[in-house]
């Protein structure tokens, strides 16, 4: 058989993939490198916020002892330990937020990238957002919303939008 | 609803004599080159078909893919699915068995699957004798193979 050679210039957009198309699999479908990506970036998310709740704790320690070092526990009186229980509360209600429900979070994106009729260039194809398949993970504080195999975004406790743009923001309204 | 009895993989010979009919060999000269005889070779090309065609309906059955044109000598199955609206490429070879292709533009640069794709799509294009363009990634260059593919049997009716 004669050898043939494939015309390089007559690019297409086209392609193949051993995977289905992602309309079929719905949000299931996340490839490994956005996958570790994201991980990487929610888990350097809860450390930060980890770090910031234990600097408080210490920082209300610090101000209810009314000098530059830290008393013994059994030193602090009932009132510094209700003062520390109220922001103790007062962080963990705001960490779990539970006014940012999932529904929130997808429309807060939504409306960021422009509404649900705006384009997005998801997977390579130009679609309304209101077509790209979701999904919501809650880490605390944050809740981090996906585009399965494309981008994520960060929504945070004050319904504030932490873009990707390497991942996603870059390609909206394409 | 087609039965598929017995559905099996050709043995090592008859893909021997399967992938060198398929090359344009004379059945007379597989004969001498395996060292058997003119009507073991034509009676292994046939049973290797038959199981080809068989993996490949069969394929396309669990797929719930609807075939529009299929070819057992050469190994290759073309059909739609409606549930994913797309048209699927069904492949076989002797080294890589059966392999299902999806026409969609895939992530290639995240995918953990990249080179077992560039794998096979290297030894797809060596089994058909079609040069791949080096530096696109595997989605681009499977869908070139395939025009090509189609081109050689005369399927480009499909899109």
């Amino acid at each position: 058989m004669e050898r043939r050679r494939i015309d390089i210039d007559n690019l297409s957009s086209t392609g193949v993939c051993r995977i289905p198309p992602i309309s079929a699999t719905g949000s299931s479908l996340k490839q490994s490198r956005l996958t570790k990506r994201n991980l990487g970036i929610a888990l350097s998310i809860i450390g930060a916020m980890v770090n910031i709740l234990i600097m408080g704790v210490g920082i209300v320690l610090l101000v209810a002892a009314k000098q530059p070092k830290l008393r013994w526990i059994s030193q602090i009186s009932h009132r510094q330990w209700g003062g520390i229980f109220i922001v103790g509360f007062l962080l963990s209600i705001i960490a779990w937020s539970p006014w940012i429900t999932n529904q929130y979070a997808i429309e807060t994106v939504i409306d960021n990238l422009g509404g649900p009729d705006a384009t997005y260039n998801y997977l390579g194809e130009n679609i309304t957002l209101q077509e790209i398949p979701t999904s919501v993970a809650t880490v605390p504080f944050f809740r981090l919303v996906y585009f399965p195999g494309e981008a994520m975004y960060i929504v945070t406790f004050w319904g504030g939008v932490l873009g990707t743009p390497s991942l996603g923001l870059d390609s909206a309204g394409d | 609803m087609m039965q598929f009895r017995g559905l099996r993989y050709p043995t090592a010979e008859q893909n021997k004599v399967w992938f060198k009919r398929r090359k344009g060999i004379p059945p007379s000269k597989i004969a001498s080159q395996m060292k058997v005889s003119r009507p073991y070779v034509s009676q292994a090309q046939r049973i290797a078909e038959g199981r080809i065609e068989n993996l490949l309906r069969h394929t396309a059955q669990v797929s719930r893919i609807d075939l529009q044109h299929i070819n057992a000598e050469y190994g290759i199955a073309i059909g739609d699915c409606p549930a994913l609206d797309s048209t699927i490429y069904i492949t076989y070879s002797s080294k890589m068995g059966v392999q299902t292709w999806y026409s969609h533009v895939g992530n290639c640069d995240g995918c953990d699957k990249k080179k077992e794709c560039n794998e096979l799509l290297t030894n797809l294009s060596s089994d058909w004798s079609i040069s791949l363009p080096d530096g696109l990634p595997p989605t681009e260059k499977g869908i070139r193979l395939f025009d090509e593919i189609k081109e050689v049997l005369g399927w480009n009716d499909v899109e």
